[in-house]
């Protein structure tokens, strides 16, 4: 919200710049954002008279006499087609400067002199938010009542400071320019340590007292959705543009002038903050009921489109049916035109919660209904309806009702603060006195109950956010000031804190990994389709679809870590880094009876993990890179698991395995399918399970004292045969002795025959009683090789 | 052979120009082998007067612990400086650049998050982080903002279903641990949150936060402001100040904006601050009398405080990183640099 300073200096005397004033707003809790210095960016433009316009023959242009001072006319060629006969427009004299910089100069135009130019708005460099749609197009043309030959500037608010509001929704006594003048005014009574007094700020109007009733009757039909509701006819008025002094208001409060009856309806919103509205009393019939809409009853409204309604919609009615969708929007067919002769004018208190579920089940957000579902004053709300009535007897003449009322208002009701909550709330001592202070700055009435040590407080009206203790409470510490009070540490029990199970077993896994040289990666959870179906991961079923998306790129939650890693991997291969090993430990999301998530973790090498140097050849990551992780990982937590060849959409069909522990699936890995990434690797695992399966505890064992005996072997086997049967194998033979099998050597082709290959192991023996002979360990070998023998048909070569 | 001062000359002459061990060798053998000069000279005793054997057996002794002592230790010196020879062809050139493995990094949004966590675990919080997929119940009904309200507005949601969405602030997480433990309370909660905001410098559909919540019998917002600027402290450095404006979160009441002091200026005022000397970290508050209620803890019996403070924000302002962007790029230059 945008708050002229200069308007807020003719409501009320202080002397703050604008940004001391916006400091004190902060630290009050109506936050300015920021103050803007709107600087005007002319200099010589006046208003002056047209006197009349010729077209000129053979061109687009026209020729415009204009009156520049009570006896002085001057010639301006124009090619605008919006300048007429007594029009009072801005002119640029010769020798003045426009908004774009350039100086205007006297010119020629086949033989007649321009001495001068009539402005447009952008020429003026005004904020076009601020004119009517008719303006923009073309030179800006004054209300007929402005007054001649003064500089623009002076006869125009043009220059002004604007304090940008970011107000919070129990701010609803700030939404107006009364709001954040009552709050100036709370800020001059704390420094001048007295009572606020609002009621300077408040606008004064006297009606006439013998007025004729409106001729309708008015009725809250549900009581529960309004608690006033008053209409009044004015008869005979005259629809046309505003003032010279209320568009000059207008323009103050960033309102477009559009005619004179709704802009004086806007004023009132924008300056008091009350919604008003204004009907065509000549289409109305029978009289007002103010109602819930019947579920299928519809409504068109102004901005023309044919609502249909529920019983979450509240409805103006006449006898034939929905005129306004009360508190939100009016009806286009009881609209105020350019015919109308007789006006409806309506000030309502709308219950705020009803608002807000009627505008909300629509979609349907407007500045009367963000002020409704907030709460407007309901004080005020009958007088909003008596000073706009005297601006239309103003601006559109007309002659004046008594307003027919339906008065539902509940009497004022006090909240009770007791002191001890007050002070045990904040932690900090406070005298009676002093709440009593705090209380007169904002403007409170309250009693003071000694015997109870109990304020009971009367909040003025527009106060909709005092309605419990706690909200006293913050009123004190409001004024007092937050940063006043002492900071007192928590006096408790001693008691040690404590992470849970999966964020420490998360952290474990993430330090686990760093030691491997992987760099931790947080990508988005949010995706779309298309990146997933790349990856053949999209399932229509099980995938989690946001409903309201803010971009198809972020419409699914992602079922897997495969394709955000894959996006980061690509986005720093783009850029010329292509040695990386990267892992995620990420949510991710499923369906399965209702929406699920866990954590998963994976990781993705490529390129080398020693890099180009002097010493040693460079050594790539490859799939036993990344089973060795993986199996130190399983080794460390204590998870006997096994990989079984299994190929996935993404991977390479050959090159690809799943890890088991028992029958339960933990995870897979594999090299990247070549059509994706050449020379990559990934594998991703269930954390839930492995956490499940894991043991992270640890406990000494006793290891022999005597050495250890390292005998290697080479057998001779069939080529297909998988390498971790005949590890089996040698397992089998039921050594205890045998601590240690390591295979460093596999070799095919020549003297080998064809269809055999040769695996090397060392195996280390070691007895917990004493050194092993030589002997011993031949006849564990010969027992080994007894089994390869048997069960793989291996053969022991020996040399 | 006459027994004379020019033996021991002459050896020293030999042995002062030794250049190896097999010189060496000879000598020793010349001298103190079975056929040496030492040997022949003690066969040499017998034919001596019977009273001059003794001194002339002691001078022969005498000269053969001089060669020994001499030998042994040109022997060592030689040694040594072979050893020296040979090391010193084992030159290497220092300054030649070490050898590198890949080398990782954690994230800095983990580090940030593994930091809040330590330093409320000292001060005795329990840490937690929960769903991030919730019931429209514990994300804003409990929370005292009911459907249609105009907070709700505040926190623009994404929805998967009727009354299911992801949450917009870690805060359901009080209403979760209220309704599992009983005061007193002291957790935080950390995790990720969403919120249907475009993705620019500043905002991100989705960032993390943590929620910190504390209840017990007269818990106050001394002990609030007490604790967020312990927190700071602990965070940003020993100088840090905290400041708090009134601001409203339907779920707390009095209700706060904090800031702490620009970690830049110093509060001073720069362009990093706007100009105000402070930097806007989060709300935090009273817990609201309703919440308390809502989870079956009478307010008048016990009080809490709650804050929630944005991750990536801690993140920005520590580190002085300018766009929220960067932490889900995940480019390696900036994920090294942490």
């Amino acid at each position: 919200m945008l708050v002229s300073y200069r308007l807020l200096k003719e409501l009320i005397d202080f002397s703050y710049s604008p940004n001391e004033l916006a400091t004190k707003f902060t630290h009050l809790g109506l936050e300015v954002e920021h103050v803007e210095h709107v600087e005007k960016k002319f200099d010589k433009v006046i208003t002056a008279k047209v006197l009349d316009v010729t077209s000129i023959s053979g061109t687009k242009l026209f020729k415009v006499n204009l009156l520049v001072s009570e006896n002085e006319t001057k010639t301006v060629i124009t090619a605008a087609t919006n300048v007429k006969k007594e029009d009072i427009v801005p002119y640029a004299m010769v020798g003045a400067k426009i908004s774009d910089g350039r100086v205007i100069v006297e010119k020629y135009f086949g033989d007649i002199l321009s001495q001068g130019m009539l402005c447009s708005y952008n020429e003026l460099g005004l904020e076009s938010e601020f004119l009517s749609n008719q303006e923009k197009n073309g030179i800006l043309i004054l209300p007929e009542d402005t007054p001649l030959f003064k500089n623009f500037e002076s006869v125009f608010p043009v220059e002004d400071f604007y304090l940008e509001f970011s107000l919070l929704p129990d701010r609803a006594d700030a939404f107006s320019v009364l709001g954040i003048a009552r709050w100036v005014e709370i800020i001059l009574a704390k420094e001048e340590g007295r009572k606020a007094n609002f009621e300077k700020l408040q606008p004064k109007v006297q009606l006439e007292e013998n007025l004729p009733n409106t001729p309708f009757e008015v009725k809250i039909a549900d009581t529960d959705c309004a608690k006033f509701y008053s209409g009044r006819l004015i008869k005979n008025v005259k629809i046309k543009n505003s003032s010279y002094n209320l568009r000059t208001e207008l323009y103050k409060l960033g309102v477009h002038p559009i005619n004179n009856i709704v802009d004086i309806t806007n004023y009132v919103l924008k300056m008091y903050g009350q919604p008003l509205h204004a009907f065509d009393f000549d289409k109305l019939k029978g009289g007002i009921f103010v109602r819930r809409a019947k579920t299928g009853e519809t409504i068109k409204t102004l901005d023309g489109v044919e609502r249909v309604l529920s019983e979450k919609n509240l409805l103006i009615a006449d006898s034939a049916g929905a005129v306004a969708l009360a508190g939100v929007m009016g009806g286009e067919y009881t609209e105020v035109t350019n015919e109308t002769q007789n006006v409806f004018l309506e000030s309502a208190y709308f219950v705020p919660s009803v608002i807000a579920v009627s505008s909300r089940s629509l979609g349907l957000i407007t500045d009367a209904s963000s002020l409704f579902e907030k709460g407007v004053d309901p004080d005020f709300t009958p007088h909003a309806s008596n000073v706009a009535s005297k601006m239309i007897l103003e601006e559109a003449g007309g002659i004046l009702f008594k307003d027919s009322v339906d008065d539902l208002r509940d009497p004022k009701k006090g909240v009770n603060l007791r002191v001890s909550k007050a002070v045990s709330l904040l932690g900090d001592e406070i005298k009676v006195e002093e709440i009593k202070k705090y209380f007169d700055i904002e403007g409170f009435d309250y009693v003071f109950d000694e015997a109870k040590n109990t304020f009971t407080v009367y909040a003025p009206t527009f106060r909709q956010d005092i309605s419990i203790e706690e909200d006293l409470i913050e009123e004190i510490a409001r004024i007092k000031g937050y940063n006043e009070f002492k900071e007192t540490p928590i006096v408790s029990n001693l008691k040690s804190g404590s992470i849970e199970k999966i964020q420490e077993f998360n952290s474990f896994l993430r330090n686990f990994l760093l030691a491997y040289g992987l760099n931790e990666v947080i990508t988005s959870t949010l995706v779309s389709s298309a990146m997933l179906s790349k990856y053949k991961l999209f399932n229509e079923e099980k995938t989690v679809k946001i409903l309201n998306p803010l971009t198809e790129d972020m419409a699914y939650l992602r079922p897997s870590l495969l394709a955000t890693l894959l996006e980061v991997a690509t986005r720093n291969i783009n850029v010329n880094i292509k040695d990386f090993g990267i892992f995620e430990i990420g949510k991710v999301f499923y369906r399965e009876n209702g929406f699920k998530e866990k954590f998963n973790l994976s990781i993705f090498l490529i390129g080398d993990y020693i890099l180009k140097n002097p010493y040693k050849k460079t050594l790539p990551y490859d799939f036993f890179y990344l089973k060795g992780i993986l199996e130190d990982l399983f080794d460390e937590l204590k998870i006997p698991m096994f990989f079984e060849k299994q190929s996935y959409p993404y991977l390479h069909p050959y090159r690809s395995a799943v890890i088991k522990v028992k029958d339960e699936l933990i995870g897979f890995l594999g090299e990247m399918h070549p059509n994706i990434f050449d020379k990559a690797y990934y594998c991703e695992l269930d954390i839930e399970k492995l956490l499940n399966n894991s043991s992270l505890e640890k406990k000494f064992t006793q290891f022999s004292i005597y050495p250890s005996v390292k005998r290697d072997i080479a057998i001779l086997v069939d080529k297909d045969i998988e390498e971790i049967k005949v590890r089996d194998v040698i397992r089998s033979a039921s050594i205890n002795e045998l601590k240690n099998i390591v295979l460093f050597d596999i070799y095919e082709g020549d003297p080998l025959p064809k269809d055999k290959k040769s695996l090397a192991y060392s195996l280390e023996f070691v007895s917990n009683e004493r050194t092993l002979t030589s002997e011993e360990v031949d006849n564990y070998i010969l027992k080994i090789e007894k089994s390869l023998i048997d069960k793989v048909n291996g053969i022991l070569r020996r040399q | 052979m006459e027994f004379n001062e020019d033996i021991e000359k002459q050896f020293f002459e030999k042995i002062k120009n030794i250049k190896d061990l097999s010189e060496l060798k000879k000598i020793e053998i010349e001298y103190l082998g079975k056929k040496g000069i030492v040997q022949e000279l003690y066969k040499k005793i017998k034919d001596l007067p019977e009273e001059k054997r003794k001194e002339f057996g002691e001078k022969v002794n005498n000269l053969r612990n001089i060669i020994e002592s001499s030998i042994e230790s040109t022997k060592a010196q030689l040694e040594s400086s072979l050893a020296d020879l040979k090391l010193s062809s084992e030159k290497i050139d220092v300054t030649l650049p070490g050898l590198h493995f890949q080398r990782g990094s954690i994230h800095v949004l983990t580090k940030v998050i593994e930091e809040v966590k330590s330093i409320f675990v000292s001060m005795g919080f329990d840490v937690f982080s929960g769903p991030d997929i919730e019931d429209d119940y514990y994300n804003f009904e409990a929370l005292n903002i009911p459907e249609h309200h105009p907070a709700r507005d505040m926190q623009d949601t994404f929805y998967l279903a009727q009354k299911i969405l992801l949450r917009t602030q870690t805060s359901p997480m009080q209403i979760r641990i209220m309704k599992k433990l009983k005061p007193p309370i002291r957790m935080i909660a950390i995790g990720r949150c969403y919120r249907r905001d475009a993705l620019d410098s500043s905002h991100s559909p989705q960032f993390h936060q943590v929620e910190g919540l504390v209840v017990d019998k007269g818990i106050s917002f001394a002990n609030l402001k007490a604790t967020l600027s312990e927190f700071s402290k602990k965070m940003f450095g020993e100088n840090t100040r905290i400041r708090f404006t009134p601001s409203y979160f339907p779920f707390v009441e009095p209700g706060s904006e904090t800031s702490i002091s620009c970690v830049i200026c110093g509060g001073k005022g720069c362009p990093v601050c706007k100009y105000t000397g402070f930097l806007e970290m989060g709300g935090s508050g009273m817990v609201h009398p309703n919440v308390l209620r809502n989870v079956g803890i009478d307010p008048d019996e016990f009080q809490g405080f709650a804050f929630g403070w944005g991750i990536e924000r801690i993140a920005m302002v520590k580190y002085g990183i300018p766009d929220i962007r960067y932490f889900y790029q995940n480019d390696l230059r900036f994920l090294k640099q942490f």
